[in-house]
Formats: structure tokens, sequence, C-alpha cells
């Protein structure tokens, strides 16, 4: 009880917020460190300018699935299966389970790389980041859950203090923010190849079910709609704030002229001009993005395959009730790790083909999202895309397909570009 | 008579306070907000998906969704065969 409606209204968003800030920041995972950090090594801030671009892109896809999960109380994997057949919900799931266990495999990589460039064994580091994500799950304690996962994502933010001990050009950065420009060397097949990646580790597949699974989840009710919406758009901003932090990390490399190979060996290369400090900084970064990677990502695995099923899928009930949820959990997490620990496996290579994979996905991901929320039969006048919403995703699917058109040439065609 | 007029004068003042008073406890009613969490609220009725009537799909919506089908199959299969190259499995 509270005496005041302002306090109430807080109060009220401080309960409801949380899928939307978790689904965003988990986002910034290892992979995508590796993507922003690598686009800021090899064309500075230039590409800045993608991430203005999709911050929108970040907010209308996500604010599309906490509707549809609010109006219906049920998970994305399970709307595709009742409302388009079996061959595109058994299509949507094989994508969204392969996508995301190659996505944590990557996740795993780079904490053992991350940690063993700070001379812990991946032996030791591995296995004890997946027993400290299942420990985490595993508590049948939802709040508990979303509360330690809040703190792994507000950490995130520490990319901006690193940032601005790098000292860039306010004026460059705005500039390159705002006004869209190809960097110098032109359109070559390696400029297109981190568009497309950028573009597909910011708006990925597994976000769209990770947040209506959650919202679900959570029991978020019709009144709470606007402030899952402000959740998201902080969530939205937030990432594309700290995704920019990255690029301006990287953007050192490219001043100096150092050769970037992957996110910890810039870290290594980096300690000589900006203190040791910097160095664990990123490496601990980089670890905190893949914890929250893989948890969120091993989730929305785990939400999507119980809610096809018809398993009981909740963070809100103990191991013994829903054993087949959180099994399939485990299962994801220590498979992954242990491929991880088995030795050669090329990083950069995985990271890179899983966010152009989630990239030429994320167009059919995002049409069906769009049917759904057009679906009157389904969600009634109230919750349907209004005009303008149809306006911007069309838009949206459109850009996203001539990119993965672009991408389709260029695998067909290698020397399209120079 | 003098009486008189004091005991409803006295009876109309408690009438009033008590009037007052009322509408002071319901003014406390009104201006204090109870905030449930969503996850401890009891749960409210959601769209019904089970007997909502079959997605309306016209013939060019159909044949998008087999244009994306071929489309999706292709390129899943020019991604790998990249992913190959890139691995140096393939020359």
């Amino acid at each position: 009880m509270v005496k005041n409606k302002f306090w109430s209204r807080i109060l009220t968003f401080l309960m409801v917020f949380g899928p939307g800030l978790i689904v965003t920041q988990a986002d910034n995972d290892a992979g995508a460190v590796s993507t922003y950090t690598q686009a800021g090594a090899q064309y500075g801030t230039s590409l800045m300018w993608v991430l203005l671009l999709l911050l929108p892109v970040t907010y209308f896809c996500q604010e599309m699935v906490v509707r549809l999960g609010i109006a219906t109380g049920k998970g994305h994997a399970a709307m595709i299966y009742q409302r388009f057949g079996k061959w595109w919900g058994a299509f949507s799931l094989f994508d969204l389970q392969l996508v995301n266990f190659l996505t944590i495999v990557t996740e795993f990589a780079a904490i053992s790389l991350a940690l063993s460039q700070m001379g812990i064994n991946p032996y030791i580091a591995v296995p004890t980041a997946a027993i400290s994500l299942i420990i985490v799950v595993v508590t049948g304690q939802y709040l508990r859950w979303e509360r330690i996962t809040i703190i792994l994502c507000l950490l995130d933010a520490l990319w901006i203090a690193l940032a601005a001990y790098t000292h860039p050009s306010a004026g460059e950065v705005t500039r390159n923010a705002i006004l869209p420009n190809i960097p110098k060397g032109g359109l070559t097949s390696n400029l297109v190849f981190i568009i497309i990646a950028m573009v597909g580790t910011t708006v990925a597949p597994w976000q769209l079910f990770f947040q209506q699974s959650c919202v679900a989840d959570k029991k978020l009710r019709f009144k709470d709609l606007n402030y899952a919406r402000a959740d998201t758009l902080i969530g939205a901003i937030m990432v594309v704030v700290v995704a920019g932090c990255m690029m301006i990390v990287g953007n050192v490399m490219y001043q100096k002229n150092l050769n970037y190979e992957d996110p910890a060996q810039m870290a290594a290369a980096l300690a000589p001009h900006l203190g040791s400090w910097f160095k664990t900084g990123i490496l601990l970064l980089m670890c905190n993005a893949a914890v929250l990677g893989t948890m969120a990502i091993s989730l929305s695995s785990a939400w999507a395959y119980g809610e096809v099923k018809g398993w009981q899928h909740s963070l809100r009930v103990k191991f013994k009730d829903a054993p087949q949820f959180y099994g399939f959990y485990i299962g994801a997490i220590i498979l992954a790790a242990a491929i991880v620990l088995i030795p050669g496996a090329p990083l950069q290579l995985i990271i890179l083909s899983v966010q152009v994979l989630a990239g030429l996905m994320l167009p059919s991901a995002i049409i069906f999202l769009q049917l759904l929320l057009n679906d009157k039969a389904l969600l009634g006048k109230e919750f349907v895309n209004k005009k303008w919403n149809n306006v911007i995703n069309w838009t949206v699917i459109v850009i996203l397909f001539v990119l993965s058109l672009i991408l389709a040439m260029q695998i067909m065609l290698p020397n399209i570009f120079k | 008579m003098e009486e008189n007029n004091m005991k409803t004068s006295t009876i109309q003042n408690k009438m009033i306070n008590n009037i007052f008073l009322k509408s002071n406890r319901n003014n406390r009613i009104q201006s204090s907000y109870e905030v449930i969490h969503p996850i401890f609220d009891i749960p409210e009725e959601k769209v019904d998906t089970n007997n909502a009537a079959p997605l309306h799909m016209t013939k060019s919506v159909k044949w998008s969704l087999i244009s994306l089908r071929v489309y999706l199959i292709v390129m899943l299969g020019l991604s790998v065969y990249r992913s190959l190259v890139l691995a140096g499995f393939i020359k």
C-alpha cells in the first residue's frame, strides 16, 4: 500500500521492470563484444550510425512480443505452432535450437578465452561458470533469478567507463552516429559481413522467444503493458549505448594500427597503452557478457521446447515440478561447456557464423511476429498492430531481407564486392 | 427552548463532524494505492488462443510463406557452405 499515485506507479514499474532490460543486455553477449570491438578495430567509429538505426528496430520488435506475451500469456514458440501449423512450428523451433546451441558454445569459448588471458585454467573456468549458471536458474525462484540477472545487466554499464577512459573524439562519434557513411576502402566483402553481423547480433531471433516467454512466466497483466514498454525502451537504449562503447574501445586498436584477432587478444594488446586494469576490465566484462548471454539463450531454448512439448516450463516452480524444463536447460549448458573444452575450436569463425546465421533467420522470425500481431481473430482490435506499426515493421523486414540477400550474393559471388 | 436549540445544534454538529470524518476516511481510502507484484496477483483471463478462429491467410500470404520456406532452406545451405569454406574444409 502506498499513499501517493506517483509512488504507486514507480513501484509498479519496478515490479514489472526486468524482462526488457535482461533480453536487451543479454543481447550484448560475447559474440556482440567480438563483433562491435572488431567493427571498431577495423573501421573506427565509422559504423556508429548502424547502431543508431538498430535502436528503433530493437525496440519495435521487442515491443511486439511484449504485447503478444501479455495478451496471450503464452510463449512465442507455442503461438507459432498454434497459428501456423506443425511445419513452421518445427522449423522455427529447430532453427532456434540450432542457432541458440551454437551461440552457447561461443559464449563458453569466450569465457574460456577471457579467463585464460587472466591466467585461469579453462578446465577450471568453464565448469565453474557452467555450475554457477545452473545454480542461479535451478532454484525455483523467479524473483531471485531476475534480481541476480538485473545486477549482471547493470554491470554492463561499466563499458561506458572504459570507453570514456579512451578519450574518444565526441564530435567524430556524434557525426558518425548521425550521418550514415561508408568507411575508407569502400564497400568491401568484409564490411558487408560486419554490418550483417552487427544487425544479426543486435536483433536476434532468440530475443523474441525469450522476452515473450519471460513476460508470460512473470504473469504480466494487461495494466502492465506501458510499464513493460518502458522497460523495453530503457533496455534498447542501454544496449545501443553499451554497443557503441564497445566500438569506441575497439577504435583504440584502429587508431594505434594494432592487429585485431579477438576481444581477449585486443585486451592484451591495449594493456601497454591503457594499463593492466583496462585489460582486466575488458576481460571481466567479456565474461559477464558471455554469462548473461548463456543464461538468457539457454532459457529461451528451454522455454520454447517446454511450451511446444507441453512440459511444465516456469522459473516459478521447483526442479522436482519441472524436471524436463530444467533438465533441458542443464543439458544445453553442460554439452556446450564440454564442446568448448575440446581443443582447437576456431572461435572467431564460429562467432561470426552464428551472427550471420541469426541475421539470415531474423527476417522470417519477424514476419511471423508481424503476422501474429495482425491476427485479429487471435488478439482482437485492442492488441493488434496499428497502421504505423505495420509501416515501420514492413520497412524493417524489407531492410533485413535486402541485407540477407546481399549476404547470399556475397556467398555465391565472392568477388562481387572488392 | 434554549436547551432544545442547544441539543439540536449539538446533534447537527455531530452529524457534520461524522460526514466530514467519513469523507476524510473515503479520501484516505481513495488516496492509498495497492501495489501487487504480477507474480503474486490473481491470474487474469487472457486471450483464448485455443478457441480462436483460424488465421486468415490470403493467397499472397500463402505464396509468400512458401517462398520464404524455399529461401530459408537455400540460405541455410549457403551459410553452412560459407562456414565450411572459411574453416578450410572446402577449397
